[in-house]
């Protein structure tokens, strides 16, 4: 069977009506958690993760990236309408989106970023369909030794899209992977920081410590932000662009998916690099570049563009290597896990369903996506009048319910409690969280297929430099290092300057 | 809103102090576990041994840079609203199964809506059962969660 033959097999079990409203209350709950300032899509995940245990496989991995690219249409909504990122990818947007609504054109502005997000996420997931099976059969002839370096080079990336300085970044892989041992040795049963407790015995919660790190923390984070602006929602009739703004967004649309889509592929990078890099291109490319900032409809549509086919696009090291490249694809990786699927090479051969029933929601979910903001942005606005002191104790709520629900255990919400209390902490003194949170979920893998690799060899490093799949990791880990360390470089001299 | 703050410098020294005493735990009580079957091979403490390095090693450079920068500046630590909210998160986490869902989050809430949404006690109790009651049915009828009863309700209803 080739690829369409197979997107049509997907697109018969993401039209299963129990699937479709999965797919739409994660794509309604996504918006949500991306309009609300302080939740973000990695929160909105964790939270309602739990709730995906009773279901199957496939639908809970449909609901859980519908509020992953859902989220990346909310958040430009609150970056539009009130110069508010909704979530951190949606920073550039508010440059020239809230520009135009200055100006009178919020409803087109609106309409621009989710036709063109709408865009750049169908583009991404054809590019998803066509690479992803070829990449993966590449990745089968790889051993323990390879696989350990390309983990390795996915922390290293992790260096250079996260922010900070790269002592505080490594600190943070650190921890996460040390976090990762607690529990019993995956190769000799050994109990490792277990400190005689049962509970530890199987390690720390992902979830408790996902929603812990960003869900609470950000809360807490939100209260030093006030939120004073009471925005106003446009009419439906003031969402049509004109016809010049849809000339003038047409190209930044095509430009943005394949900006997008190629720093999607790059774990570690994400939507955050690939908007400003988008909206850098665009402004270069401007015959009026003056207007960037003065609310230019190409500084909206391209990163807009580039946010979703990111979103598409970081599914592939995630699909194909079981490496989530960005931490919101963690929580994907942690779902996947407990319902016994290993994502990975294997995944398009042993569970077809569930990589190609995602790829057909996935069109099908940008197409709700369009349907349902357009229409329904008075009613995410009036969230926004919420007061952040009702909303955030029901949040929190929220959060304890999640945590609960997995296993019923009061000590994973004491890990929930103490992760706040950190990530909170690591926030205020300028340490990213993502990167620990990355490292925790790769650092089983990392582990023992490092330890397989010398044992395999009986202790000569040489392993890792041995055959044509081991030197091409090789190579790109040191390629991936010498790139961070001139990039890193490069920010510093900026900063400086 | 008043807010804690402390010079930046002295916040960074702190928490470089509490990374370096982080790794050092990790690294002595690794340094406890048993050694590698064979030879050359990494056994269950080897990659923990050099995380707690690493961990140490970045704590006592991140309390170092501040040391030597000296930046003055103030950070902001949080305020009353930080702390009730943690205050709060943490009874409501504490007495979650003994107090049972209702009871819990019911306190959790009415607290929460007048100590951080500065409601009126009387707009705060009902808002509070509302969002409690609602949030039981669509977790526990709906969606399938088993949420605890507590003891209160053992007692009353058994």
């Amino acid at each position: 069977m080739d690829s369409w033959t197979f997107l049509l097999n997907g697109l018969w079990i993401a039209l299963q009506p129990k699937n479709l409203l999965l797919c739409f209350i994660g794509c309604f709950w996504g918006s949500i958690v991306g309009v609300l300032p302080g939740l973000g899509p990695l929160a909105g995940m964790a939270l309602l993760l739990p709730l995906t245990f009773t279901l199957d496989p496939a639908g809970a991995i449909i609901m859980l990236s519908g509020i992953f690219y859902g989220a990346m249409y909310g958040g430009s909504t609150t970056s539009i309408l009130m110069r508010i990122p909704g979530e951190a990818a949606s920073v550039v947007t508010c440059i020239d989106g809230y520009a135009m609504a200055q100006k009178g054109r919020a409803g087109a502005a609106l309409s621009i970023a989710a036709i063109g997000s709408f865009v750049g996420g169908v583009f991404s997931v054809f590019g998803l369909m066509l690479l992803a099976p070829r990449l993966a059969n590449a990745m089968l002839a790889i051993g323990p030794a390879a696989e350990f370096t390309i983990l390795l080079a996915a922390l290293a990336i992790s260096i250079f899209a996260a922010n900070g300085s790269v002592v505080k970044i490594i600190a943070m892989i650190a921890l996460g992977l040390m976090l990762a041992m607690i529990g019993l040795d995956p190769l000799t049963a050994t109990p490792r920081f277990t400190f005689g407790s049962l509970q530890l015995s199987d390690g720390l919660s992902f979830a408790a410590m996902a929603i812990g790190l960003f869900g609470v923390s950000e809360i807490l984070m939100s209260f030093s932000q006030g939120l004073t602006e009471r925005p106003k929602a446009p009419r439906l009739a003031e969402m049509l662009p004109t016809k010049r703004e849809v000339k003038e967004a047409a190209m930044p649309t095509v430009r943005g998916s394949f900006i997008g889509f190629i720093f999607g592929i790059v774990p570690g990078v994400g939507h955050i690099v690939s908007t400003f890099a988008s909206y850098a291109v665009e402004k270069a490319l401007s015959r009026k570049p003056e207007e960037f900032g003065k609310g230019a409809v190409a500084g909206v549509a391209g990163p807009e563009t580039a946010n979703n086919a990111t979103t598409g696009a970081a599914m592939i090291p995630l699909l194909v290597l079981g490496i989530p490249a960005i931490p919101v694809t963690a929580v994907l990786l942690s779902a996947l896990t407990i319902h016994g699927i290993q994502p990975g090479p294997m995944l398009i051969a042993q569970h077809p369903q569930i990589f190609w029933g995602l790829i057909a929601s996935m069109l099908i979910g940008n197409l709700m996506l369009v349907v349902l903001n357009l229409p329904l942005v008075s009613l995410f606005v009036s969230m926004l009048r919420l007061p952040y002191g009702y909303l955030a104790p029901t949040v929190l709520l929220i959060c304890i319910i999640g945590v609960y629900s997995i296993k019923a255990s009061a000590f994973d919400l004491s890990v929930m409690v103490a992760f706040g209390i950190l990530g909170y902490g690591l926030r205020l003194l300028s340490f990213d969280i993502a990167p620990l949170l990355l490292a925790f979920v790769l650092g089983d893998r990392l582990e023992v297929n490092f330890r397989r690799a010398l044992t395999i060899s009986e202790g000569e490093y040489a392993i890792f430099l041995k055959g044509p799949a081991a030197q091409l990791a090789a190579a790109m880990a040191v390629a991936v290092m010498i790139g961070v360390i001139a990039l890193k470089w490069r920010q510093k001299r900026a900063a400086r300057a | 809103m008043n807010t804690v703050s402390v010079a930046r410098w002295k916040a960074e020294i702190v928490g470089g102090a509490l990374l370096a005493g982080v790794g050092g735990f990790f690294l002595v009580t690794a340094w406890r576990l048993p050694p590698p079957d064979e030879p050359g091979v990494p056994g269950p403490g080897s990659v923990p041994i050099a995380l707690g390095l690493i961990i140490l090693f970045c704590g006592l450079w991140v309390m170092v840079e501040a040391w030597l920068r000296g930046d003055r500046g103030g950070l902001e630590l949080g305020g009353r609203k930080q702390a009730v909210a943690l205050a709060g998160l943490v009874f409501a986490t504490a007495f979650f199964e003994a107090a049972g869902f209702m009871l819990a989050t019911f306190l959790f809430l009415s607290a929460g809506f007048v100590l951080l949404g500065d409601a009126r006690w009387r707009r705060a109790i009902p808002a509070a059962a509302v969002v409690s009651s609602g949030l039981w049915l669509i977790f526990t009828k709906l969606l399938g969660v088993g949420l605890p009863y507590g003891l209160i309700a053992e007692i009353l209803f058994r």
